[in-house]
């Protein structure tokens, strides 16, 4: 009887322990590819357009698990840097006035926040002649 | 078909007796509807074969407390239909004991399209296309020339201030985003002089209106219509959201310039652009606080609809779209 060869079983690193593998990502992708490659082949009319929903949430899912830990440093800087706390300061402070004498920089910083954001929920809203990536 | 299919086929010709004798009903269909109402489409067959082709729409259950909005549009949409406004005719419409005392209206069925993407890209509507926007001006100008006196036993609000409704709604939510802060303190600074108070649509945009190949056929979904400033209705049909992925500012389809010259020429109104793109951003702000109030609902598990979860992540489209706007006014 030959002998298994043995020397390829070897599996990649797991990169959510203590959790098994697929990660929430993976798993999060196979259901996509599941619902692209197959359920809505056999779909049409409304459920259709609700399947494409599920596929596009989905990437905003993967999207937001990848990048939320930056953007969330992101957010904290900007808020240092505008002096306020969080949205609600922030919020109220621009009510009451307080950022009337340097509304381009709110607006620079803003913004900074916003693309983040956006990069997440619709990357293909972005116009463009603006500099996504 | 299901029992409650039969069940509804047997209500609508009880209804539709006193209107069309003894009909048979056929083909009843259920159509998506918006999340107040069901929508269905039917035939309703005359003994002499005669054949009426009608749509159905009732208040979903638990609506009873938007003052009967089926029946209530019925009343706004033969007004509109007797001064000008190209509307489905109503039949029939009321409180129904038969769909538990739910509100709804019966209104002839028009063929034609309202699925925004094909009208904007599909060779079939290029006239349609064309014609947009003198057939918009046309109806629009029509739509505002309707007065309070027109509609004497219809509850309309009237907004006379719908930048300070809008932050209330806003403000109620308690979720606050500093982008909208912005808007409104720049809304708020840059006021355009009021054009008047008219009947006001409230929501006349693609997705909302029903094109032939020719032309637009029908004003549809009038469940916000009110009292208010006939711009509101202008900047509204040039939110970016409105448009659809289509190059125009106006609807996907056209510019500024032509549409105010269009509806100066219907309404004897001049509108300056300063003016509109103020309407523009209200409108942007506008259904950015409509986003966040959807996906609020599915946030506080008053719906579990994904459709409105998906819509709770659109805020920041219309964050990213004021940003933009207000770069471009120079602040």
């Amino acid at each position: 009887m030959k002998e298994l060869d043995l020397s390829d079983w070897a599996l990649p690193p797991r990169t959510n322990l203590p959790y098994d593998s697929p990660s929430a990502e993976e798993l999060i992708l196979a259901v996509q590819e599941y619902l692209t490659e197959e359920v809505i082949l056999e779909s049409s009319g409304a459920q259709k357009w609700k399947l494409r929903i599920a596929v596009n949430t989905l990437s905003i899912a993967l999207r937001e698990l990848s990048e939320r830990d930056h953007d969330e440093e992101t957010y904290e800087r900007i808020m240092k840097e505008l002096n306020v706390t969080d949205d609600k300061d922030l919020s109220l402070k621009i009510k009451s006035g307080q950022f009337d004498d340097k509304m381009s920089n709110l607006h620079k910083k803003l913004a900074e926040i916003v693309e983040r954001k956006l990069k997440v929920s619709n990357p293909r809203h972005f116009l463009s002649d603006s500099d996504e990536t | 078909m299901s029992e409650n299919a039969h069940t509804l086929e047997r209500q609508i010709a009880e209804l539709l007796q006193t209107k069309l004798g003894e009909i048979v009903v056929m083909r009843l269909i259920r159509l998506s509807g918006g999340a107040n109402r069901e929508t269905w489409s039917f035939e309703a067959i005359e003994p002499s074969k005669k054949k009426h082709s009608l749509i159905l729409q009732m208040d979903r259950p638990g609506m009873e407390r938007l003052e009967g909005t089926c029946a209530r549009e019925a009343q706004i949409l033969t007004i509109a239909g007797e001064n000008g406004v190209p509307v489905p005719k109503v039949v029939l419409s009321g409180n129904s004991e038969g769909f538990n005392g739910r509100s709804f209206s019966i209104t002839e069925k028009i063929e034609g399209e309202t699925i925004a993407r094909k009208i904007l890209r599909d060779k079939t509507w290029d006239l349609a296309r064309e014609n947009f926007i003198s057939d918009s001006a046309k109806a629009l100008a029509a739509i505002h020339r309707l007065e309070e006196s027109h509609f004497p036993k219809v509850h309309l609000e009237t907004t006379s201030n719908p930048l300070n409704s809008l932050e209330a709604i806003y403000d109620a939510l308690d979720d606050p985003h500093p982008t909208f802060e912005l808007a409104f303190r720049w809304l708020k600074k840059n006021r355009p002089k009021p054009t008047g108070i008219s009947f006001v649509h409230g929501d006349y945009r693609l997705g909302n209106l029903l094109f032939s190949d020719n032309g637009l056929k029908a004003v549809l979904d009038w469940e916000i219509a009110h009292f208010g400033d006939p711009c509101e209705d202008l900047g509204w049909m040039c939110v970016r959201a409105w448009r659809f992925g289509g190059d125009g500012s106006v609807a996907g389809i056209s510019d500024y310039e032509t549409l105010l010259e269009s509806y100066r020429r219907e309404s004897g109104r001049t509108i300056s652009i300063a003016t509109l793109k103020w309407w523009e951003i209200f409108g942007t702000l506008r259904w950015g606080v409509i986003c966040l109030q959807m996906g609020g609902d599915f946030r506080t598990e008053r719906t579990r609809s994904l459709e409105i979860a998906a819509i709770g992540r659109r805020v920041a489209e219309n964050e990213y779209d004021l940003l933009i706007a207000l770069e471009e006014q120079g602040i």
